[in-house]
Order: structure tokens, then C-alpha cells, then sequence
């Protein structure tokens, strides 16, 4: 694009942004607009090492319509910086290798550079050599090395607002001749208002006050976009500085758009093309599928897809995917994909996805349209425990130049900001935690005049005005960057010449600068490789009981579905959280489809969007089941007229509002970003409008509008949460007909799922499973079922090691376990053995096993045979009950003796309690009610605003909590910190169907968790002091274990 | 033994004490009315070694009474041993508690042994009676075989006395008052000279020193000299304090003198101490210190001209002045004057300047050097009603037909709500 600049036109081609990270003050966003606003011609970014920035802004910019140049700021250990903006795509490809090459050579997070390395690269590129306060004669060397790198090079010229300016230019217009010099004002910020959050950012990257900063700060504010009459005045009679940047615009012909990306290259049989081999394995798939021949609606939209693949020329990308999963496959990974891609019967075919499109009406719109321009986007889940596996393959099969993981930007959020804008304003810390805590109850008025003046602060002070104004400006400006959990770019030709890659923390994992809303922007592809721990669990419990896949469990098995509307269902994946388990006696599921929306109603969208209720009253009969309107029965009919899906807000908005596909993809695109939800508003007015126009009515519009808004959170797609009702489906049937082998894959799987081993163990015994202690005689590491009982594996002992275990069965295989041939293990291997008891069977209690243990020599075995036993045990007293159960948790987490508070009960301060089976079976509506249990969960979902959910578990059973969020803040000490809580609050009962659901609403919480430290010693009170000087137990030992702490 | 623990915390008795430290030691200095032999016992607790003292305050009773009363909320027990007075003070329940009867945790173990005896159910320190030396020292730890023997008295456990605290006094007392200039600087030159003998022999050399004189009339005046370094040159002395006198009042006679003073470390010979003061130059500073305030001019990392120095104390080392920056007047006006100038906008430099009534014709200039305000500061309450805060000044280095060099700056862009306002701050 050539066109002669004006004289009084001007193009910033110096200006960081954001993505400088801690320097620059401004989103690359702020940048465009503001540009556009001065009337500037053209704008440059180019942030500090990295090019992180340039994509977001290129979107912002192309949407605008503003000219952008995308280039980076070079920072060398041995010269000046150099701005450098490529010329054409291997001017870029080249920029990208040499920042690789920094990244490789640092620390994280750092770039290491030296001229040698532009010397290489130089080719194609527009550089830009910024000066040093006063250009000296090391400057001018530097310079003119740089000039005979063969790139087209000027020498950048600011205002830097200090006495000798004048004599600065001058100098630098001689080192540059005049023809060379360009004019910049070296932005930092776009507007002179950010000025003082750039100051907050210096001091937060160098780790000072800003009091202490000093000299480090700028003496001005004057980096800012500025008017190009301004720009032209200050380099009055420097005029051709700022013709020189049109000459620098015609130069660079690059921008983002140039970069062509293709699918890595897939083996395909000679004579056959990517498509071609494509509709073969999709076939075979079919055939495979459909045993009796696949239903001709199947057929053809099989056809339809391949189609549709072919004219867009995405074949190479489902083989890729189809290789990666067929990997797993013959490793015997279970995998699945999920997400969108389930919508797709090709991806059915291959394997790749567990949705039937016979069974379920898929959108492959929502998938793959031929308007979207973008590729599709599979991710696949593989289990958790062996998801190393599958990236390792994808690294040793494309290798570190073609494969690297996408990047995650960390963006302030307001904890974060509010502390480091805090400490960098010197504010008290006791304060800085008072506001820090306020971003705990998110949706609020952050730190509002009301929440200040309750917490006790002043909202007029003017230090605290200050430090919020500038935490809000800096919540959403990017940190840092990090690597994204698993979402993997290929590419057919070298990956570092379209992006630069970089190590990451972790050794041998690299990643590369842009996230995926950069990636998608682009139109890179990739494939995300997630961990999910139902699956490696699912697959435990299959080889304990023979089963070879998923597609073994026979589907539709009615008993399954009579345990799911009892709501008996801890462990089973999905539905076992405390909310979903409120919902299974109401929804009643009888049918796959019933999952499915079981799966996708307990969410923030439809609770949000109020649509929850009414699909219940419908199903339970107890409301007329009305269309809407006839046109959008086939869109709502299977959801009872409820809209609940992703996939249905799009329907509607296409079939009752009038939005074309490619609006209603834009619509589903502001909904996925979770990070604005507000971008909706737009929409707001077009679509009830649309819809009202069509004959709706504007209530039932704006609820569909709400409830679009509400999936601006987390909405699920149709497919998706078919794909999860299909493990929801298996998991129930394993828990249902091998309760006992599922117990054990569920506890050989931790961590993982909504509760503790404890929990998991007591619901087994709950369902008569026997349940045997881990021994050293008969456990191996994994939990095991033993004749039908759960015999718990080493695993379960807190410190114990793998490797340990496989010594004991050694030992095990050669002969009778007993305490000289133990004696070979490391003294801590015994000692952890002795703690949890688990040296019974060699006729030893706890104590006499922990002394033995710890006399025990480490000096390896003699040849004369084991070693001399050691001395027996003096006598040492008697374990209480309680100390058993005490030290049962200790080693453990749980104890099959007794519960803590069944030992509790008769406390002092349990006194008034009942257990929580008596609320549950005697107490009524509305009645009083004191308890007391071991906090299991809390609870506090974002669609809840600010009320908390806490289980409590005691000997008999459990209890569900509410605290409201008035009571919140006053119990925020107890909610946050105690194990045991005592509570007292009314019950509310509610009863559906003949199924009855028990909360409790609190009043007030007491922390009781001093008591759980009184296990041990349940004798008369003891000396005073003890508990007052040495106070709180042991933190690395703790006799209760941790509950689950969901947001 | 004694033993006293301070459950409550050390008593604030002053706040601006030094740290905790420093604080139990004065509390240990201040038990020493009761015995000589007091050790403090980190981090809140003392022992005292009360052999053959408690029959001199009526017996074991009464002094722990008396202790009780000077240390509110302190636990105080006696026991044969440190040890067991120890244990007894932080874990007895009542002051006549049984050794046996104690938790175990009483004898101050490492976490690790603390935790096992704790799990294999030894509470108590009877408990471990009933195993045999060998089985503790196999089963737990030398360490605590040793503690039971430092329990028990069989093995002595070494403790640190604090040592009796010196105080740097000489007084002197006169049945005829002494009226005359004269007999004082004579009075006080004796006792300096026993002063300076004693700090000789302990190696000190004052740093502070107090005068006091005790007039006939009951009212009591003094001074108070500081040295630039410790001192004990009896002549230096004496003449700095003959300066001070003439602000003495001696009333109708002075009864008594007192001199006191603050002390540290000043080995014989002092050695060349490269960058800091040489013992003959400390003495001139003294003198000039008694006569007028000294100090010196230190930088302060800070954009605002008249931010960026601070004063501080003539005897702390020359501080090193970062790399010259942008060109600073020689001097700095502590308040810029008001000047007027006529100068082209929106930012060129002066051509001419009006300035206490003269006018100059400026003839080269630099600038403008941009300096903003520093955004976080607060201003008074009166400033922010007075006048509009400025935001930045444009500074300006100008010269004028006679070669003068002015340091001028304005404040305040042209266009803004007020017209800008110039001054000068200096001269070159």
C-alpha cells in the first residue's frame, strides 16, 4: 500500500505495549484505537523480545482499519536495541528464528541476544536503531555494524524532553546522515493518563515502592501517542525525520495475513489422496460402528461431512487427529474426544468421538461451516495419569521444529492487582489483604464505597482511591506468559518461522508466543490433548474386571438408572457434585438423553438464564408443555420448549431472529469468551428485536437473551455433553454392578473427582463392601478386591512410595513377610507402615511397630543372614480408640474404626448436637438444629453470587450446608479455615416426587478443629500450658484430612 | 534455680527499646537486685540462680512474691535444677507440680523426637522412667537422655550470667557551694579525669556525655555534649565542656556535680581508619559542632530538583554522588522567585527576563527540560486550596548579554486553565 505521507501526517512506528511486559501501560487494543483517533497513518508495535502482542492487535487493527507494521524490540547484550519489522514472510520467518534463538539461550522467560545473531538474520527487514541517552563512539561502532548487515536501516530519533535534545538530535543527525534519521516518540502508554500506572509497573518489576523508586521512573509523561501537528512541531526542522517514515511504510509489504499456514504432511498409502484415504477409514470406521449397515441418514450425512472436509481441505487435519488417537489406541489409553467435534459423524466413524449421530441430532455447523473460515477445533481427553505418553509420541513424531504448545497469557485479576499495586504504593499490608479479599465474592461492586466501609477502610482516603483506580486500569492487562495445559500447534514446515518458540518450565516442553484466541485468529491449527481423570479410572477398573473398551458396557441397563434417580452416585463422573446430586431425584433420568441434559442443565448458563425450573416443572408434569412458537419446535422439542444447549441459543438465533449462520457463529464466539462477557451487549437489541418482529413474545425474548448471556460464563454445546454422558453412563453402570472394583479404580486414580478417599470408602461400606485395612502381608501398592472385598492399597499411606511397594512384593514372592526380611526397607518405609498400622498381621500394634521400626538398623543384610533382631519392645501404654482413629487419619486420611466424631460426641462443646442421620430423618421444616462434622467440600460457584456451599460429614452421615451471602463475610474465618465445624441453623426441607432434599441454612459456624488434636488424648485436661505456648497442631501432620475446595 | 516465664509477653515498658533481645537483657539486669547470678532464657524467660539468696527476702515465698509483683502475668517456679525449673514455670499447673507429672514437651525436644515419643503414647515424664537408659538412647535420641540428666542434676547444664552492667559515673559532692567559672571547669576536670581513667582501662571512649549540677536551691541543670567519635582525651574534654559552661547557671551555688555518659568501643592506639575520621580531625569538629549545627549534603534519587539532596550528619562518610546527570545549578534557591518573561509558546525557551527589578536580554538557552509532578505524593491541605497543583515544569538553562547563567522554569502548559506562571531557582 503506497501513499505519499503528507507532511502533516505521522505514523508511531516505536510503540510497546501491554505485552512488554511491566513496561508498557497500554493493551495493543488501546494502541489502535487511540492511533486512529489522532488521525496517525499507520501504526508499529513492537514489544520487547516477544511478539506475544502483535496478533491482538492486528485483529484490532484490520477491524478498524488502521495500517499496522508487526515487528519486535530487540534487546542485545552487546548493542543498542533494534527495533526490526520484517519486510515480507521470510523477513518474519526470520524474526521468529532469531527470538527462538534468545529464548532457547535464557532463563525462563528471558532472551538472550547478541549481534551476531542479527548479523545471520538481517535479510528482509526494516530495522530501526534506537540510541542510548547520548550517542557515544561505542554507539557509532555498533551502528555502522549494524548498517552493513545488509536490512534497510535507519537510526530512531525521540524527544526525550532533557536540556540537551537540541544537541542530541544534531549528533544524531550527523551519525545518521539526514536522509536516515526517523522520527518516534518511543511509546509506553496511549493516552498521558496511564502515565501512573506505568510508573506502578516499574516499581512492580523492579520490586520497589514507589517512594523508593527514585530515579528509575520516568521524569516526565510524555511517551504517549501524540498529534502528529505536535510530533511535526517538536522535530521542527527535522522534517525528513518524519518524511523518513513513509519511506519505512512503503519498505514493509508484511503483515499477519501473509502467513499461510498447512497441516502437517500424514502418511498417506501411495496412490491415495489425503481425502481419498480420509473417506476410506471413514468408512471402514462406519462399518465397524454399525455392525448391521449404517442407517441411510447416517450414510449420507457421513457424505455430507466429507464433502464439506474435502472442499475445504481439512482431510490432513482429521488424520492427524486420527493418528494421535490411534496411539492411544494401541497403548491401551482410553481417550475420547469432546467438545464441538463431537458433533461430527466422520469423527464417530474414526473412533475419534463416542457420540452417535443416531442417537443424538448433531449440528456439524456448529463444528466445521463452509462460512467460517477457521479450522475446526478437536479436543480430545486421554487419561490423566498417561497424557505424558501422547505428548511425548507428538513430540517424537513431529519434533520440537513442528510441534510446541500454545501459550496461555496470565492476565491480572483483581486479587492480583490490588496486591501488587498495593505493595507498590506502600500501602499497609493488613490493608492491602483487606482489599485483596474483597475480589473473593466476584460479580460485586469491586471494592464499592459500601464493601470498603464495611470492611473497616475509608473509601475517601486518598491513598486508598488512588491504589483501587489504578488496580482497576491494570486488571485484564497481561503478566506473563505461560503454557497453556495441553493445547498443541503442528505445522507441515518449521513451527519457530511463523511464531517464536520457547522452552518452557517444565523440561522438555516448549511453547510458543501467541494463545488460542491468536491461534484462531491466524487460523493455525490445533489439537488440544487434555487430562481427564474419570477415564484413567474407568480404565483401572476395567482391567480389574476384564472389560477391553468402552463399548463393551451394555447400554441402556434400567438398574443403572433406578441407582441415578436415587441419587446414589458419588463417584460417578459428572453427576456426583453436590448440586448434580440434588438434581438426579428431581430430573429422574431414564434414557441416554436424560444424561445428557442432566450433564448440561447443573450449570452456571441455564441457572443463570432461569431455565431450569421450568424444564423440571415440565417433565414432572406439573406445567404444560407449550411451544414458543411452531417454528422452533424442532429446535426446542426434545428439551421440553427449554432452551438448555449451545447449539439451541444458535438455533434460535437463526430460526427466530433472523441472524444468518455467520452472526449466530459471532454470537456463540462473544458467548465462549469468558473474559468479556459484556462484548453480548451488542447483541442484546438485535436479537429481541428480531425475535418480537418474528411474532415472539419480548418476555420469552429477553430470557432467551439472558440465558444466552449466562452461557457468556460456560455453556455447554449438545455434543459435548454427549460425549460426557456417554462416561457418565459407564461410570454409573461400573459403580452399579462391581461396586467394589470401582471403589478401588476410584482411589488408585486420586487425585481426582469431587471427594477424599474417605468419603469414597464410606459410600463403599454404605453399600456393604467390606473394607480391609492396607497390610503388609496382603496389600500391594493399588487398591485390590479381594473375594469381593475392597482391600486398600499402600498407595493410601501418606508418604509411601511406589517403589517401596514393589520391594514388599518382592519380599512377598519369596517368602513370608516378617520383620528382619522388612528390615531391608528404608527406615522411613517402616515407620510409615508402623504409623498406619499396617504391620498387624506380623502380630505388632502400632506402637511396638514404630518402636521396632525405629531401632532398626539401615546396614545392608550380612551374609550371614537377616539381621539380629532387635531388642523387644519395652512396654509402652495402650492405644486409646481414639489415638487409633487419630493416627488412622494421620497415615491415612480415613479410618475404618470409627468416624472423629462419633469418639467427639460426647465433648463439652458437641454437647446439643444430633447427628446429622437424625436431622436427616427427624427434624422438620424449618426446625433448629445444632451439628457438627468434618468439613468434606466447600463450595462457592460463580452463579451463586457469593453464597457458599460446605459439606459436613460426622459418623452417621452428611449434611449440606447454605450460608448465605450476608453471613458470609461475618463467617468468613470459620468457612475459610476450620476442619471441624459446629454448626447451628435451620433445616429446609424440600420434597419432590417423593424424594426428599435436606439443607440446612446456617446461623452460625464455630470452628472446632482444636478438638480433632484432643483425639489423642482423650484423658482429663493437662497441664495448662501446653496448649497455650505450643498451641495449634502440627501442620504436617494433620488429623483430619482436607476438604475440596471448589470456586 | 528459679525460673521465670514471661507468659504475657516482655512488658512494654519502652517502646522505642531496641530489639527483644536487648529487652530481656534489661529485664535480666533489673533481676539482678535479687541475685547476681541471672541468665536470660531465650526468647521470653529468665533463671535465676537463687542458692543462699531467698533467706535475704524471707524466704523461697516471699521472693517469688516479690518477682511476681515486679513481672505481672509471669509464671515463676523453683526447682532443683535449671531444667526442672524450667519445665516447672512453662508446664506446671500449680507451683508445687511433681517432675513426674510433666509432659515431656516440657523438656524442650526437637520436633522429630517430640513427635515419636507423642505417638507411641510417652506423655509424661514419668512415663520415660519406666525405660532403661539404653532403650531411650536406642529408641529416641542421645539428646533427650541428656536432657533427662540435665533434669535430673546428673548432668550440669552450662548456663551464661549476664555480667554486672558498668555505669560511666563520676560525682562529686561540695559542703561550700561552688559559685565561680572557675571552680566548676576545676570540679569537672577531676572528674573527668577519673571518668577518663576508668574508660582507658576498658578499652570505651565516650559518645555522649551529661553534665548535671545540683544547686543549692534543689534544682538540678546540665548539659549534654555528643563527640563526633568515641573520646577519652581528658584535655578535649574539659575544654569542649568550658564552652558549655557559659550557658550554666549556678544559681546561688552548685551542691553537687555528676557527670554521666553513653560509652563504646575504642581499642588503644586507634587505628587508620581510611575514609572516616583521624582522631585529630574529630576533635576540631567537636569544637565546631558546640558552636553551630553541622552536616553535609547527601543525594536522594528523586526527578524533582529540590527533592533531590538531603542533609545528614557531618560525621557520617561522604556519601558518593551518582554520575552527573542533566546540568544542576551551583546554587539552589530554597524558594523559587517569581519572575516574568516574554517567551514564544508553547514551549521555546525565554528571550527575555525581568527578575528583581532588572531586566535581561537572554541571549542561549537550553530546554526545556520536562520534569512531572510526582503523582503520588499528597499535598497540604492548605497547598490544594491555595494554588492549582502544578503538574510539570518546563526548566530552562539560560544565559543573557552579561554572561549570566539563571536556572528558570515554567510552570504549567500554555492553553491550560491558567496562564503558566515562571520562576527561577537557581543560579549558575
Amino acid at each position: 500500500m503506497t501513499r505519499g505521507i503528507l507532511m502533516t501526517e505521522y505514523a508511531e512506528l516505536a510503540a510497546a505495549s501491554a505485552f512488554s511486559f511491566l513496561e508498557g501501560a497500554s493493551h495493543p487494543q488501546e494502541l489502535v484505537d487511540q492511533a486512529l483517533f489522532l488521525g496517525h497513518a499507520a501504526l508499529g508495535i513492537a514489544d520487547r523480545n516477544t511478539v506475544a502482542g502483535v496478533v491482538r492487535a492486528h485483529v484490532a487493527a484490520k477491524r478498524r482499519g488502521l495500517r499496522l507494521l508487526v515487528g519486535s524490540r530487540l534487546g542485545f547484550e552487546d548493542g543498542p536495541d533494534v527495533i526490526a519489522y520484517p519486510r515480507d514472510r521470510e523477513g518474519w520467518g526470520r524474526l521468529c528464528r532469531l527470538l527462538s534463538l534468545g529464548k532457547g539461550r535464557a532463563a525462563k522467560s528471558g532472551c538472550r541476544l547478541r549481534l551476531d545473531d542479527l548479523e545471520d538474520q538481517a535479510a528482509g527487514m526494516a530495522l530501526i536503531v534506537m540510541p542510548p541517552p547520548w550517542p557515544d563512539a561505542a554507539f557509532a561502532a555498533s551502528l555502522d555494524r549494524i548498517a552493513g548487515f545488509g536490512a534497510l536501516v535507519w537510526l530512531g530519533a525521540a524527544r526525550r524532553y532533557a536540556p540537551d535534545d537540541a544537541a542530541r538530535l544534531e549528533a544524531l543527525a550527523a551519525l545518521a546522515g539526514r536522509r536516515r534519521l526517523v522520527a518516534v516518540n518511543d511509546v509506553l502508554y496511549h493516552a498521558p493518563s496511564r502515565r501512573p500506572l506505568q510508573d506502578v509497573m516499574r516499581c512492580i518489576r523492579h520490586g520497589c515502592t514507589i517512594a523508593e523508586a527514585g530515579l528509575r521512573l520516568e521524569p516526565h509523561g510524555e511517551r504517549h501517542l501524540k498529534p502528529a501537528a505536535e510530533m511535526a512541531r517538536l522535530f521542527r526542522g527535522y522534517e525528513g525525520a518524519i518524511a523518513a517514515q513513509a519511506e519505512i511504510l512503503e519498505a514493509v509489504g508484511f503483515t499477519l495475513g501473509d502467513i499461510h499456514y498447512e497441516y502437517p504432511d500424514e502418511p498417506v498409502p501411495p496412490g491415495k489422496t489425503p481425502d481419498g484415504h480420509l473417506a476410506d477409514l471413514a468408512w471402514a470406521g462406519a462399518a465397524i460402528r454399525y455392525p448391521g449397515g449404517a442407517p441411510a441418514a447416517i450414510t449420507a450425512t457421513i457424505r455430507r461431512e466429507l464433502d464439506l472436509i474435502a472442499q475445504l481441505g481439512y482431510a490432513r487435519y482429521f488424520l492427524t487427529v486420527n493418528d494421535i488417537v490411534g496411539f492411544a489406541r494401541r497403548q491401551g489409553i482410553l481417550c475420547q474426544g469432546r467438545g464441538s467435534a463431537a458433533n461430527s459423524a466422520v469423527c464417530y466413524a474414526l473412533g475419534i468421538t463416542a457420540v452417535d449421530p443416531a442417537e443424538i441430532d448433531l449440528l456439524f455447523e456448529r463444528f466445521v461451516s463452509a462460512e467460517r473460515g477457521e479450522p475446526p477445533d478437536i479436543d480430545v481427553d486421554f487419561e490423566h495419569e498417561r497424557r505424558e505418553e501422547v505428548i511425548q509420541y507428538i513430540y517424537g513424531r513431529y519434533g520440537r521444529a513442528r510441534a510446541a504448545i500454545a501459550a496461555a497469557v496470565i492476565h491480572y485479576r483483581p486479587r492480583s492487582a490490588i496486591r501488587d499495586v498495593g505493595k507498590a504504593l506502600g500501602l499497609e499490608a493488613a490493608t492491602i489483604e483487606t482489599l485483596a479479599a474483597q475480589s473473593w465474592n466476584p460479580g460485586d461492586a469491586l471494592w464499592s464505597d459500601e464493601r470498603l466501609r464495611e470492611a473497616g477502610l475509608d473509601p475517601a482516603s486518598p491513598d486508598l482511591r488512588r491504589a483501587i483506580g489504578l488496580a482497576r486500569e491494570l486488571v485484564d492487562l497481561p503478566r506473563h506468559l505461560s503454557q497453556h495445559v495441553g493445547g498443541f500447534v503442528l505445522t507441515r514446515t518449521r513451527l519457530d518461522e511463523i511464531v517464536p518458540v520457547g522452552p518452557a518450565a517444565m523440561a522438555e516442553r516448549s511453547f510458543i508466543e501467541w494463545d488460542k484466541d491468536d491461534i484462531d485468529a491466524l487460523g493455525l491449527m490445533k489439537v488440544d490433548v487434555l487430562a481427564l481423570g474419570m477415564l484413567t479410572c474407568i480404565r483401572k477398573c476395567f482391567a480389574l474386571l476384564g472389560i477391553a473398551d468402552l463399548a463393551d458396557v451394555p447400554r441402556e441397563d434400567p438398574r443403572v438408572y433406578d441407582m441415578l434417580c436415587r441419587g446414589d452416585a458419588l463417584g460417578v463422573f459428572q453427576v456426583e457434585s453436590r448440586a448434580q446430586m440434588n438434581m438426579l431425584p428431581r430430573l429422574r433420568p431414564r434414557t441416554f438423553y436424560d444424561l445428557v441434559i442432566e450433564v448440561a442443565i447443573v450449570r452456571p448458563g441455564p441457572i443463570q438464564g432461569d431455565m431450569v425450573h421450568p424444564y423440571l416443572r415440565r417433565r414432572n408434569g406439573l406445567e404444560a408443555t407449550n411451544m414458543p412458537s411452531p417454528a422452533l419446535r424442532a429446535v426446542l422439542g426434545k428439551t421440553l420448549g427449554v432452551p438448555l444447549f449451545q447449539e439451541q441459543a444458535m438455533r434460535i438465533a437463526i430460526e427466530a431472529a433472523g441472524f444468518t449462520p455467520g452472526e449466530a457463529n459471532e454470537l456463540r464466539r462473544a458467548m465462549a469468551t469468558f473474559r468479556s462477557p459484556g462484548a453480548i451487549e451488542r447483541f442484546f437489541t438485535r436479537m429481541v428485536e428480531g425475535m418480537v418482529a418474528r411474532g415472539h413474545e419480548r418476555d420469552f425474548a429477553e430470557r432467551c437473551f439472558r440465558q444466552i448471556e449466562g452461557f457468556g460464563t460456560y455453556g455447554f454445546p449438545e455434543s459435548h455433553a454427549a460425549s460426557f454422558a456417554h462416561l457418565v453412563y459407564v461410570s454409573a453402570w461400573l459403580k452399579c454392578h462391581h461396586p467394589a472394583e470401582f471403589a478401588a479404580a476410584l482411589l488408585n486414580s486420586q487425585p481426582m473427582g469431587f471427594y477424599q478417599p474417605a468419603q469414597i470408602v464410606r459410600d463403599a461400606r454404605e453399600h456393604g463392601i467390606a473394607v480391609r485395612a492396607a497390610d503388609v502381608a496382603a496389600s500391594a501398592w493399588d487398591c485390590t478386591v479381594e473375594n469381593g472385598a475392597l482391600r486398600l492399597g499402600l498407595r493410601m499411606i501418606r508418604g509411601f512410595r511406589a517403589d517401596w511397594a514393589a520391594r514388599i512384593d518382592a519380599l512377598r514372592a519369596e517368602r513370608r513377610i516378617g520383620l528382619p526380611e522388612l528390615a531391608s526397607l528404608p527406615k522411613a518405609a517402616l515407620e510409615a507402615l508402623a504409623e498406619a498400622g499396617a504391620l498387624r498381621s506380623l502380630g505388632m500394634g502400632r506402637r511396638t511397630a514404630l518402636w521396632q521400626a525405629g531401632l532398626v538398623d539401615n546396614a545392608p543384610p550380612s551374609p550371614l543372614g537377616p539381621l539380629s533382631c532387635p531388642a523387644a519392645a519395652p512396654e509402652l501404654p495402650l492405644m486409646q480408640h481414639g489415638e487409633h482413629v487419630a493416627a488412622d487419619y494421620r497415615a491415612t486420611g480415613l479410618s475404618l474404626r470409627a468416624h472423629p466424631l462419633g469418639l467427639l460426641r460426647s465433648h463439652p462443646r458437641l454437647r446439643g448436637t444430633i447427628t446429622c442421620k437424625d436431622m436427616d430423618e427427624r427434624v422438620q421444616d424449618g426446625g433448629q438444629v445444632r451439628l457438627a462434622g468434618l468439613v468434606t467440600v466447600r463450595q462457592r460457584p460463580g452463579s451463586a453470587k457469593g453464597t457458599v456451599f460446605i459439606t459436613i460429614e460426622d459418623e452417621t452421615g452428611i449434611a449440606n450446608l447454605i450460608v448465605w451471602p450476608a453471613r458470609v463475610e461475618a463467617l468468613r474465618q470459620e468457612i475459610v479455615s476450620a476442619r471441624l465445624l459446629g454448626v447451628r441453623g435451620r433445616v429446609q426441607r424440600g420434597v419432590e416426587r417423593d424424594v426428599t432434599i435436606v439443607h440446612v441454612l446456617v446461623d452460625t459456624l464455630a470452628d472446632l478443629s482444636p478438638l480433632l488434636d484432643r483425639l489423642d488424648r482423650l484423658d482429663p485436661p493437662e497441664a495448662a500450658s501446653e496448649a497455650g505456648g505450643q498451641g495449634k497442631s502440627r501442620p504436617e501432620r494433620r488429623t483430619a484430612p482436607r476438604s475440596r475446595d471448589f470456586h | 534455680m528459679l525460673s521465670i516465664w514471661l507468659a504475657a509477653g516482655l512488658p512494654a515498658s519502652n517502646p522505642s527499646d531496641a530489639p527483644a533481645e536487648r529487652a530481656l537483657d534489661q529485664l535480666a539486669l533489673r533481676c539482678q537486685g535479687f541475685t547476681p547470678l541471672v541468665a536470660p532464657d531465650p526468647p521470653d524467660g529468665l533463671l535465676l540462680d537463687i542458692t543462699g539468696c531467698a533467706h535475704l527476702f524471707g524466704g523461697e515465698a516471699r521472693l517469688c512474691a516479690r518477682i511476681g509483683a515486679m513481672l505481672p502475668g509471669a509464671r515463676i517456679a523453683i526447682g532443683g535444677t535449671a531444667m526442672a525449673a524450667r519445665a516447672l514455670a512453662r508446664h506446671g499447673i500449680t507451683s508445687d507440680a511433681r517432675l513426674d507429672t510433666l509432659p515431656v514437651t516440657a523438656l524442650g525436644l526437637e520436633a522429630p523426637v517430640a513427635r515419636r515419643l507423642h505417638r507411641l503414647g510417652i506423655r509424661r515424664i514419668g512415663a520415660l522412667t519406666r525405660l532403661s537408659r539404653s532403650e531411650i538412647r536406642a529408641g529416641f535420641s542421645e539428646d533427650l537422655l541428656l536432657r533427662l540428666d540435665r533434669l535430673h542434676g546428673r548432668v550440669a547444664e552450662p548456663l551464661h550470667f549476664l555480667p554486672p552492667p558498668a555505669a560511666w559515673r563520676e560525682a562529686e559532692s561540695h559542703h561550700e557551694p561552688l559559685l565561680t567559672a572557675e571552680q566548676l571547669r576545676a570540679a569537672l576536670a577531676r572528674l573527668v579525669i577519673r571518668l577518663c581513667d576508668r574508660l582507658e582501662a576498658a578499652e570505651c571512649g565516650l559518645t555522649i556525655l551529661q553534665v548535671r549540677f545540683r544547686r543549692v536551691d534543689a534544682r538540678v541543670v546540665g548539659e549534654t555534649i555528643g563527640f563526633a567519635a568515641p573520646a577519652r582525651d581528658a584535655p578535649h574534654i574539659c575544654r569542649l565542656l568550658a564552652e558549655r559552661l557559659n550557658r550554666v547557671d549556678p544559681g546561688f551555688g552548685v551542691e553537687g556535680l555528676e557527670i554521666e555518659g553513653e560509652v563504646a568501643a575504642l581499642p588503644a592506639g586507634q587505628p587508620e581508619l581510611g575514609g572516616a575520621f583521624r582522631p585529630e580531625h574529630t576533635q576540631t569538629f567537636d569544637l565546631l559542632a558546640t558552636r553551630a549545627r553541622l552536616s553535609r549534603l547527601a543525594p536522594v534519587a528523586s526527578h524533582v530538583p529540590e527533592r533531590a539532596m538531603r542533609r545528614i550528619p557531618v560525621t557520617e562518610p561522604p556519601p558518593g554522588w551518582p554520575p552527573a546527570g542533566h546540568p544542576r545549578p551551583v546554587r539552589l534557591f530554597v524558594r523559587p522567585e517569581r519572575i516574568e518573561v516574554i517567551a514564544p509558546v508553547p514551549d521555546d525557551p525565554p528571550l527575555l527576563m525581568r527578575w528583581r527589578g532588572a531586566s535581561h536580554r537572554i541571549t542561549r538557552a537550553t530546554g526545556p527540560e520536562r520534569i512531572a509532578r510526582e503523582w503520588w505524593r499528597h499535598e497540604s491541605p492548605e497547598a490544594a486550596g491555595r494554588a492549582e497543583v502544578e503538574m510539570l515544569r518546563d526548566y530552562y538553562a539560560i544565559e543573557d548579554e552579561a554572561g549570566q547563567r539563571f536556572w528558570v522554569f515554567r510552570t504549567g502548559l500554555h492553553g491550560g486553565a491558567r496562564p503558566p506562571r515562571w520562576f527561577i531557582h537557581g543560579v549558575f
